[in-house]
């Protein structure tokens, strides 16, 4: 998290300044060993934490230099409280000049791909410290901080779910990676459900479904990434449900995600969207605008890159979509920039992200159709007919409703459009669904999925 | 400060602990040993910052005290007095004088309030070990480490547990060796990472133990302790990458050797290899045959046939021999297996009927 509150200062302003105010009152030698390598992991309510790159140092550092050390700080920013140390790891050295024969000629082991455990499928990067909390996350965040803290006992199952790239393997996968550290023996396993029906098939295949039970069934917290892709695999949602029961009965922490509520997931078996209602859901909503420039500081201060406030102001209301997206521009000016050697202006901000900046998109009322249709699950030509069956009635309303609010499309053309119906219809409908909206909340819900999928 | 003490006993230990002082230039105090002299023990201290060092001997304390002297200069005077008897120390006005028999050197002292204390690992486990497992496993693997800092996880040797062995495992990205130690006392290991700059020293240390040692560790700190000797070293805060996925399962050609023909082969190819260090093996079953060939546009050329028992296919292959004959110093086999997973893959090497140890050796592209 940043920290505007106590200084315009940024952490590595600060901790330059302090050095050089350190480096007059102590020898060369202490200083370069000392000091040398230390900078500020983070600034929080008064407190100042101070990264150093091992016990010794801590140790040595807290003795004999702490009171130089704040007396040094608090000359920049006077309501800095307290030092403290703590161990980081060790920052990224500068490139040295490495044997350049053995990288062009030989091929390296492909150890890159490795770095995430295969025994629970975590990668390490995703963690707490590096999830950025804003408005849009922060009941999803609480709930992963509350099953952190009394695994398997509150809110299990635990089932996020939000659109791509809102942040919910990184949030999910962060319970997992704590509880790792917080418990070494508990058992963590993270899973996508893709990866779930494989290995089920797989087992079904080699006689074995008896060593898959008993696998997924060891698991203090199981973790299952995008479960809507259990849509329609039957058998592989048995299994889920057996396997959901017996966690569930011995008190272990089941978390799930989705792009989708479980009641809107299509082909999704009743027994399980209730199991998955029985414990807590939350959405993760799109960033608002203040959570975007948190999340644009945040990421440029993990990768050391300055980026002025204007910059950023003016990226987080430019480029439109998820996280991912925003993670993607702030990559392109950061690469950009190290070519280049200078900050970036405004100007040359505008030329490098215009492809990111998504046009308008132009939808057909043909794809509205197709769309709803697929959505309730009837046959596409039955909107069009003249037909009053009510499984038709109702999303043919929806969908005259979506053309006029979301497209502004006049009356008499959305009746034309639809089978050639009277314009008074049409205003007929979207007056009903309006004020059906106010009530029911299953419509709401609806029409925000298939907002969703026009998008 | 001021004691009498045996000279060998006390020369023993500066050996001991002085291997670490001195490597570090920017804090002049860092080149000395830390003596002090309290209930009846001298005790001495040493650290580079990385790994420090605490020994201590039996004295006859008459004024108890510290001083830093360096650690060179005392070892070097020690190592030249006469062998046996008691010598003195005593500290007086900046310098510290070793008395012993047929006279006195006066040795300057460095100021002993800069010199560090060796930190304790906080809140972190203790499990006991055989100090011969430990040095066993590192011995055989440590050398494989990246020696670059651009990756500290793998400028380091990773160490775990797995169903009672201690596995050790270094790599530089190039080539990988790993040594299971089947330990005599098995213990949980959680998985550590100790930085290539400490692990020879806090091997070497460990060679004078023979018996059990204290091993505590938490995510950055390592110490062990035995007898009077307490070693402590800085671990690296990372993660390993999973090597074992990139260990090939099918064998497309398998050759074993004599180690002594290989090794003497490789040899020879050493002298004629280019700056690449590339050696060759041409592997013809239907021949019979195993040819090894260097090249180099200054020196000449050489091919050696090398005979050995080959299973598989045919393979024309190119490594580095440097890292080829590495693998050796951990192979106690007489025979050693070649497994070839095929071109631009690497290859296993392995003693024939022992496999604790492996060593996988990625081919160059030329």
């Amino acid at each position: 998290m940043y920290n505007t509150a106590s200084a315009s200062l940024s952490n590595r302003e600060l901790w330059q300044n302090t050095l050089t105010d350190i480096e007059l009152n102590v020898s060369k030698a202490v200083f370069n060993t000392w000091f040398k390598g230390t900078h500020i992991v983070k600034r929080e309510s008064g407190i100042v934490y101070v990264g150093v790159p091992s016990q010794i140092c801590k140790d040595w550092l807290s003795d004999k230099h702490h009171k130089t050390i704040l007396e040094a700080i608090r000359g920049f920013v006077p309501d800095i409280r307290g030092v403290e140390y703590v161990i980081a790891k060790e920052s990224r050295q500068p490139e040295e000049h490495q044997s350049q024969k053995n990288e062009r000629l030989h091929s390296q082991l492909p150890l890159h791909e490795h770095y995430i455990d295969r025994s629970d499928n975590l990668n390490p990067r995703y963690t707490f410290d590096s999830f950025v909390v804003g408005s849009f996350n922060e009941l999803a965040y609480a709930a992963s901080q509350a099953v952190v803290n009394n695994l398997g006992i509150i809110y299990n199952p635990l089932f996020i779910y939000g659109a791509t790239g809102h942040g919910k393997t990184h949030l999910i996968q962060a319970i997992g990676n704590h509880i790792k550290k917080l418990y070494p023996n508990k058992k963590v396993f993270y899973v996508t459900s893709e990866k779930f029906g494989t290995d089920y098939v797989t087992a079904l295949q080699n006689n074995s479904v008896e060593q898959f039970k008993a696998k997924y069934r060891q698991h203090d917290l199981l973790i299952m990434d995008d479960i809507q892709f259990m849509s329609g695999r039957e058998k592989t949602q048995e299994e889920l449900f057996h396997l959901f029961n017996s966690l569930y009965e011995n008190n272990k922490q089941i978390v799930f995600s989705s792009d989708q509520h479980p009641n809107y997931i299509q082909k999704l078996e009743d027994r399980l969207k209730s199991r998955f209602g029985q414990g807590m859901i939350i959405d993760i909503s799109p960033p608002d605008h203040e959570s975007r420039v948190a999340i644009l500081r945040t990421k440029a201060a993990q990768n050391d890159f300055f980026l002025s406030d204007e910059a950023i102001e003016f990226i987080a209301t430019t480029v439109e979509g998820n996280i991912r997206d925003l993670e993607g521009v702030l990559n392109r000016i950061m690469c950009h920039a190290q070519l280049k050697n200078t900050t970036l202006t405004l100007d040359e901000l505008r030329a490098l992200i215009k492809d990111s900046v998504k046009p308008q998109k132009n939808i057909s009322h043909k794809e509205i159709v197709q769309c709803v249709a697929s959505f309730y699950d009837i046959d596409e030509a039955s909107i069009y007919e003249k037909t009053r069956k009510k499984e038709v009635v109702k999303p043919r309303q929806l969908i005259m409703y979506l053309m006029r609010n979301d497209f502004s499309i006049s009356y008499p053309a959305i009746g034309q459009k639809l089978g050639g119906r009277d314009h008074t219809t049409v205003i007929h409908s979207c007056e009903k669904i309006k004020h059906d909206l106010l009530e029911d909340t299953a419509l709401q819900q609806e029409l925000y999925q298939i907002r969703a999928m026009l998008k | 400060m001021k004691l009498e003490v045996s000279k060998e006993a006390l020369f023993a230990k500066v050996q001991l602990v002085g291997r670490v002082s001195g490597k570090q230039v920017t804090l002049p105090v860092l080149q000395g040993i830390f003596l002090e002299a309290r209930e009846g023990r001298v005790f001495l201290r040493a650290t580079n910052l990385d790994i420090g060092l605490e020994g201590s001997v039996a004295a006859k304390i008459e004024r108890e005290g510290v001083c830093v002297v360096s650690a060179s200069v005392l070892s070097q005077v020690l190592g030249s007095m006469t062998k046996g008897g008691m010598i003195s120390l005593e500290s007086v006005e900046g310098s510290l004088a070793v008395g012993g028999v047929h006279g006195v050197s006066r040795l300057a002292t460095l100021d002993h309030t800069e010199f560090p204390s060796l930190p304790q690992v906080e809140g972190g486990e203790t499990v006991v070990l055989q100090a011969s497992d430990l040095i066993a496993g590192i011995r055989s693997v440590w050398f494989a480490a990246s020696q670059s800092s651009i990756k500290p996880e793998l400028a380091s040797v990773y160490l775990y547990e797995e169903n009672g062995s201690m596995v050790c495992v270094a790599t530089d990205s190039f080539r990988l060796a790993e040594k299971k130690v089947r330990m005599k006392k098995p213990a949980q290991l959680l998985p550590l990472l100790v930085p290539n700059r400490t692990v020879v020293d806090l091997m070497r240390t460990l060679e004078v133990c023979e018996g059990d040692v204290t091993v505590t560790f938490s995510s950055n700190q390592l110490s062990c302790s035995f007898e009077d000797v307490y070693v402590t070293t800085r671990l690296v805060d990372g993660t390993f990458p999973d090597y074992r996925q990139i260990i090939p399962a099918d064998r497309v050609t398998t050759v074993v050797f004599l180690k002594q023909d290989i090794l003497q082969a490789l040899k020879k190819a050493t002298i004629f290899s280019d700056r690449f260090n590339q050696v060759t093996f041409v592997v013809e079953p239907n021949k019979k045959k195993i040819t090894l060939e260097a090249r180099s546009a200054d020196i000449g050329e050489m091919k050696e046939v090398v005979e050995g028992a080959i299973e598989g296919d045919d393979l024309t292959i190119s490594f580095n021999q440097k890292y080829v004959i590495d693998a050796f110093q951990s192979i106690e086999a007489d025979s050693v297996s070649f497994q070839f997973s095929g071109p631009g893959r690497p290859v296993i090497i392995q003693g024939v009927g022992d496999d604790s140890f492996l060593y996988l050796v990625m081919p160059m592209n030329k």
